[in-house]
């Protein structure tokens, strides 16, 4: 998992807690992300969601003012623990 | 700020810059986030997520290798025009080269550019037979006989490799090391025979010398399957089927 999220790992798993919450756009996502981490800049945020979205665990979706936000797919039910622990889920 | 998505490679922008100008606008950013997104970029262009999986190192071999035989080439040529007297010894490093660029050409990519790769081939072969022919018929008339066989080996290698199974990449194997050897001692030959005045065979061979060196490297930053690992794009046995 280390391989294929990189240093992106801690930021991917605080993006898949605050998406449990509903979808949210990305300033929100930041948000949230930085209520919980702190310390992460807009550039390690699409970094860690250009990642997620390629192992299928965050995937597009629409808001209420047309706006691109993200939402969980079903297979990142148990991401959050998984990325927690080191590993993806399969 | 504009100027900073501009770094980003163009498949990340073309997803994310209008979200990501958006999120800037909101959320003005600190000189620590500026220098986030730089670092953002270059982990773009190190690591583009558009493909499932990191492209394995062995997926940069036939770039290389492919590099290394026009190069080969390319400095085989230039060397006959300053040291002509060793025209003979430089003659050597042609059949290498082009067994290189032979074992590279990933079997994909030759079936998309058949065409070019024989009539650029076709080009140099003729060109070498030109030369030669004042000085050594025997010769000329090998360089044409390797020259037909390599371009209907070409052709055959294309279609192979558009549906290539286990045993036919082995075919593709064999044949790309006999090809070489049909081409490329009659061009080694005859390259001893070209007197130094007709250096305008520069002006064909080093080009394709070049070629070459640029082939290898697109295909070694691209990455592409070699002879022995599975296609980048198999085919499905129900389409095959089909």
């Amino acid at each position: 998992m280390g391989g294929r999220l990189g240093r992106f790992g801690e930021t991917a798993m605080w993006i898949l807690v605050a998406l449990r919450d509903g979808p949210h756009n990305v300033t929100r996502l930041l948000d949230d992300v930085r209520g919980l981490d702190g310390r992460v800049g807009p550039g390690t945020l699409y970094g860690a969601v250009a990642r997620l979205e390629r192992l299928a665990l965050i995937e597009p979706t629409t808001n209420g003012g047309g706006r691109r936000a993200y939402r969980l797919t079903e297979d990142a039910a148990a991401a959050p623990v998984a990325v927690a622990r080191g590993g993806v889920p399969s | 700020m504009s100027r900073l998505i501009r770094l980003y490679p163009r498949p990340w922008r073309d997803r994310y810059e209008e979200e990501f100008l958006a999120l800037l606008e909101e959320r003005p950013p600190t000189m620590g986030d500026l220098l986030d997104t730089v670092r953002g970029a270059l982990d773009a262009h190190l690591n583009p997520q558009g493909q499932a999986e990191p492209t394995p190192w062995t997926h940069r071999i036939p770039g290389l290798l492919a590099l290394i035989a026009g190069a080969m080439w390319s400095v085989a040529f230039i060397a006959f025009v300053f040291w002509h007297d060793k025209a003979w010894e430089l003659a050597g490093l042609i059949p290498v080269s082009m067994l290189l660029m032979f074992l590279s050409l990933p079997g994909d990519y030759m079936a998309a550019h058949g065409r070019q790769i024989a009539i650029a081939l076709g080009v140099v072969g003729l060109c070498i037979v030109v030369a030669n022919l004042p000085y050594s018929p025997s010769i000329a008339i090998a360089g044409v006989a390797g020259y037909l066989i390599a371009l209907g080996g070409l052709l055959t290698l294309a279609a192979i490799r558009a549906e290539i199974g286990p045993s036919g990449r082995w075919t593709l194997l064999v044949l790309a090391v006999l090809l070489p050897a049909a081409i490329g001692f009659p061009v080694a030959f005859g390259l001893g025979n070209i007197s130094e005045d007709e250096t305008w065979l520069l002006g064909v061979l080093l080009p394709y010398g070049f070629a070459w060196v640029l082939v290898g490297l697109r295909l070694a930053i691209r990455g592409s399957a070699t002879l022995v690992d599975p296609p980048l794009n198999p085919i499905e046995p129900e389409v095959r089927a089909a």
